[in-house]
């Protein structure tokens, strides 16, 4: 049946239409965008987890076995871990065992110091690429019977 | 004649359109780099390093801060003296202040304020 409203009605179908395609189509772009990001951000914020926590075992623990999990130094005389006192000869050790560098999702691409005034020291470092954060923290550096001001700095990145 | 479609169907696309603007609206995005968290630990370094040393000489607390931050401008409380530090940075709204209490040579407790301009 022919009415005068076909041709108004049709052309409002059409842009009412076009219109619901458009805005879906931004919609779900915008959805797929964020979800990207929300993902990158989120291995981001993990890596960087797994880096601050690294760094803290490094200054805070004594582990001989495993240095990159503890480089404190130990007191002998007072049976005691000293916090913030980092033991370079035993630093020096984490670049020795690769595999000791490697963690769960993530692994170490660099173990760095400096002593104030003085120029980086660089203990290991790998050339691979991937995303990557520095941490840097600042202890006594003991080494031997000498001690002096520094940072250390790991850098951290996530496996491809 | 009605026309009461036209109107309605322009009306829901005003609506739908209206929808997908707030849609898209920015969100405040939430800082996930532990930016903080790391800046606290670095700060607690600087205390539990100076507490151990006790130099509390104003050119040692300077130079310390200085090389652990050297963006950014702050406050050291420690002996009875405060020393700002790298004021050419300017004192931003966000603060930080972290202490650490220790037993000082006269067996009575002290403490040591940091404050950081971040």
């Amino acid at each position: 049946m022919k009415t005068s409203k076909g041709i108004a009605f049709a052309a409002d179908f059409l842009t009412a239409t076009m219109l619901l395609f458009c805005c879906t189509l931004v919609i779900f772009a915008h959805i797929n965008n964020s979800v990207e990001k929300i993902s990158t951000d989120y291995k981001k914020m993990r890596l960087a987890e797994n880096g601050v926590f690294l760094m803290d075992s490094l200054v805070k623990n004594n582990d001989e076995n495993n240095p990159l999990m503890g480089s404190a130094y130990f007191n002998g005389r007072l049976k005691r871990v000293e916090q913030n006192v980092v033991d370079i000869g035993l630093l020096k050790k984490t670049g020795g065992k690769s595999e000791q560098q490697q963690f769960n999702g993530f692994f170490v691409k660099s173990i760095s110091f400096q002593p104030k005034g003085k120029d980086p020291q660089i203990i290991f470092e790998k050339m691979q690429h991937s995303t990557c954060i520095g941490i840097e923290r600042f202890a006594i550096l003991k080494d031997g019977f000498s001690q002096e001001k520094g940072k250390i700095t790991a850098v951290v990145c996530n496996e491809k | 004649m009605k026309n009461d479609g036209f109107y309605f169907s322009l009306d829901a696309a005003l609506s739908l359109a209206l929808i997908t603007i707030i849609f898209l609206a920015p969100t405040q995005q939430a800082d996930n780099s532990m930016k903080d968290l790391l800046l606290q630990q670095k700060m607690h370094d600087l205390l539990i390093v100076w507490a151990r040393q006790r130099d509390f000489s104003k050119q040692e607390l300077k130079s310390d801060f200085e090389f652990v931050f050297p963006n950014k401008s702050g406050a050291i409380t420690a002996n009875g003296q405060e020393i700002e530090v790298q004021t050419q940075f300017g004192q931003t709204r966000n603060k930080i202040t972290e202490t650490i209490n220790y037993v000082g040579d006269d067996l009575r407790f002290k403490q040591i304020r940091l404050t950081i301009f971040d």
